[in-house]
């Protein structure tokens, strides 16, 4: 027999109890609606949180730190030129930081300035005013979020996280003024452990977005590394610079030395080993990609569950196809023992209920599938509120990835073809003798 | 039609000593009890007997549907005796066509593609089969019951379905069981004579079981079975001959 006439009579015969098909059909639709929308909050979650801490394309990156004693394990110039030579190390940036009290108005801030590479500075996505070009005098390029952290220099009230109220700063155009202060001695409003005189500040430029839009620069203020060095060594010529450590003697070193560097990896597969290695040699080292690992096996633990817990609706549906094709066997069993009879291979019996019950699992997915994705758009509607209040972070709560629909139909299929085995077994030993009884 | 000469027939089924018994309880039921006879090719054989005589049973045996207890049966150069269930339905797709007391007919197709089952049980392609399966019901007398279902057809109506089905694999041997004992006196005798009529024109050879010895009179001959046993084979030629001998 052919095996498109076995389907066709198998079809025809779910279609004679039309009804009954389609509430076989509606349990798998509910089991697969279950399972892909339940994966696709795994995949949603996964997805949007992995984007957020890949923003700015970060995943090659590793960031070693050195906060000990060991003269010989601080990160120099020359000891950065070291990791160059690295095979893997495809860029070494030193990175440096310090913190500014900043006033504009009656409000005072605070802003760790970061020294970024040239080249880093310019991938960031500006709002307004224009990225500083090198060796340009010092100014800065800040979050768009920063304006929220603003507080009234008098009350020392806040007036976005105390009344929700955005303070009235214009960072591109108001008057600002700020000093250097000691990080340690940061207390929130202390302003008397400002360590260099206060002058005025330029701001070269604000990253996009409005004051309540995320991205990754949004709380940060940026310069290019060497016009901050500069800047530093004008301001606290003589002195000791902030955060730089002394030797036993209480002197400075000759050399900067970074309190930190960002490697770039060539190759993300590679990243592992080398944030092994230099943790091996002692430093604190900390990857995004590692991060994000992490975060992902937990994610896949919290999805796993889920999905479980949608299968459980799939597995109803699958007692329910049993049930549908055993009472078809048992409807039809005058009709197998004629086609017995008249020399229907035994198999192609078998099969006929089979593929009958595979049919529901096939139609029960797809259907299923198509809803499916009309839910995920639903729910991310309604959940976009809860991903910005309850996550923080803007996205997706449901994903469904391009390849689940199929692997999502072709495991109903799947499902449908093993609930249908057992009745199918059982129509195959009906016997010829009982149909041509007369009743 | 003339009898055949001896030498120039040809054993088709051969059947030899064959038994079924049957335990129900503590009583042993011996349906059949030692049966031995030959069918020709080309020959229209009816087997009578009462209810419960065993007749049932024999062709059950005769079509490979229930196995015997002892005994031998072959077809062609065939022991169905020996056969698995499996090799049973392939010998029946190849070589056998089945007319039933109550047509059974699958009730939600249409008299063409009951008709073109047996090809599909064959892997015939769609085409081919709906082509033989309309010129057999054309043959019938069913040319405009093509689209017929079951239920919209008379009883003499279905059972020239069911014997256009029979007859589309143009099989070796078919089987009619009881195929007039759900059909009025008219009906009977018009479905008779399409079976002695496609014996004689196509060369099919066909064993029908019936309890009529009056139906019985249109087979070339007919084996009267009684408890089990072969009592009587009666050659049904013009002469009306009567052998009266179970060792013919």
């Amino acid at each position: 027999m052919k095996f498109s006439d076995i389907l066709k009579l198998s079809i025809d015969n779910l279609r004679r109890r039309k009804w009954r098909t389609v509430l076989t059909v509606l349990g798998v639709t509910i089991g697969t609606i279950s399972v892909v929308l339940m994966l696709s909050l795994g995949f949603g979650l996964k997805e949007t949180l992995n984007a957020e801490l890949n923003m700015g394309g970060t995943i090659n990156d590793i960031v070693i730190e050195y906060q000990g004693e060991d003269v010989d394990m601080y990160l120099t110039d020359s000891k950065i030129e070291e990791f160059k030579e690295l095979s893997q190390v495809a860029k070494a940036s030193p990175q440096l930081q310090v913190a500014l009290r900043v006033n504009t108005g009656k409000y005072e801030g605070t802003m760790w300035v970061s020294g970024v590479s040239q080249e880093d500075l310019e991938k960031i996505p500006l709002g307004q005013g224009v990225c500083p070009k090198e060796g340009e005098e010092f100014q800065i390029i800040v979050g768009n979020m920063l304006v929220l952290d603003f507080w009234d220099a008098k009350t020392g009230e806040c007036p976005y996280w105390d009344n929700n109220v955005i303070p009235e700063i214009d960072m591109m155009n108001d008057r600002m003024y700020a000093s250097v202060i000691n990080y340690d001695a940061y207390d929130g409003v202390n302003i008397d452990s400002a360590m260099s005189k206060r002058k005025q500040l330029k701001i070269a430029g604000v990253v996009e977005g409005d004051p309540e839009t995320y991205n990754a620069y949004s709380y940060s203020t940026f310069v290019e590394i060497e016009t901050l060095k500069d800047y530093l060594e004008k301001e606290f010529r003589g002195k000791r610079l902030p955060e730089q450590p002394v030797d036993k003697n209480g002197n400075p070193y000759k050399e900067w030395i970074y309190p930190s560097v960002k490697l770039t990896i060539s190759d993300t597969g590679l990243v592992e080993d080398t944030a092994t290695y230099f943790r091996d040699m002692g430093y604190r080292v900390t990857s995004q990609k590692e991060w994000i690992e992490e975060n992902n096996k937990v994610f896949d633990i919290v999805q796993l569950v889920l999905g479980g817990i949608g299968a459980v609706a799939l597995l109803v549906a699958a007692i329910g196809i049993t049930n549908t094709i055993t009472m078809s066997t048992y409807e039809r069993r005058k009709e197998i023992g004629v086609m017995k009879v008249l020399g229907c291979d035994i198999e192609n019996i078998g099969a006929m209920f089979v593929s009958e019950a595979g049919f529901i699992g096939f139609l029960g997915g797809a259907v299923g599938v198509l809803i499916s994705y009309l839910l995920s758009k639903v729910v991310n509607i309604v959940g976009a509120s809860f991903m910005t209040e309850a996550i923080g972070v803007a996205g997706n709560l449901s994903s469904i990835p391009l390849w689940l629909p199929f692997v999502a139909v072709g495991f109903t299929i799947l499902v449908g073809v093993v609930a249908g085995y057992f009745p199918a077994r059982k129509a195959t030993r009906i016997s010829a003798l009982a149909a041509i009884r007369n009743e | 039609m003339d009898q055949l000469k001896d030498q120039e027939k040809k054993v088709l089924v051969e059947v030899e000593d064959l038994y079924k018994i049957y335990k129900v309880g503590d009583e042993t039921v011996r349906a059949l009890d030692g049966v031995s006879f030959q069918i020709f090719e080309g020959e229209f054989i009816a087997i009578v007997g009462t209810s419960g005589s065993g007749k049932s049973t024999l062709l059950n045996m005769l079509a490979g549907l229930e196995p015997p207890t002892k005994g031998m049966i072959k077809l062609g150069s065939k022991r169905m005796d020996r056969m698995k269930e499996k090799q049973l339905v392939r010998m029946r797709r190849k070589h056998m066509g089945f007319i039933f007391q109550s047509y059974n007919l699958i009730g939600t197709m249409d008299a063409k593609d009951n008709v073109a089952m047996p090809l599909m049980f064959r892997g015939v392609g769609a085409k081919e089969r709906d082509k033989r399966a309309k010129e057999t019901l054309k043959l019938m007398g069913l040319g405009k019951h093509m689209k017929h279902l079951p239920s919209q057809m008379s009883g003499g109506q279905q059972q020239r379905v069911g014997i256009a089905r029979a007859l589309v694999t143009n099989p070796k041997i078919i089987f009619a069981d009881e195929p007039t004992g759900n059909l009025d006196s008219g009906t009977t005798k018009e479905i008779l004579t399409i079976l002695r009529d496609t014996v004689n024109k196509k060369n099919n050879t066909l064993v029908m079981v019936t309890h009529d010895r009056n139906l019985a009179q249109v087979a070339d001959r007919v084996i009267h079975i009684k408890d089990g046993k072969i009592r009587k084979i009666e050659i049904n030629d013009n002469k009306k001959e009567i052998i009266e001998d179970e060792d013919y």
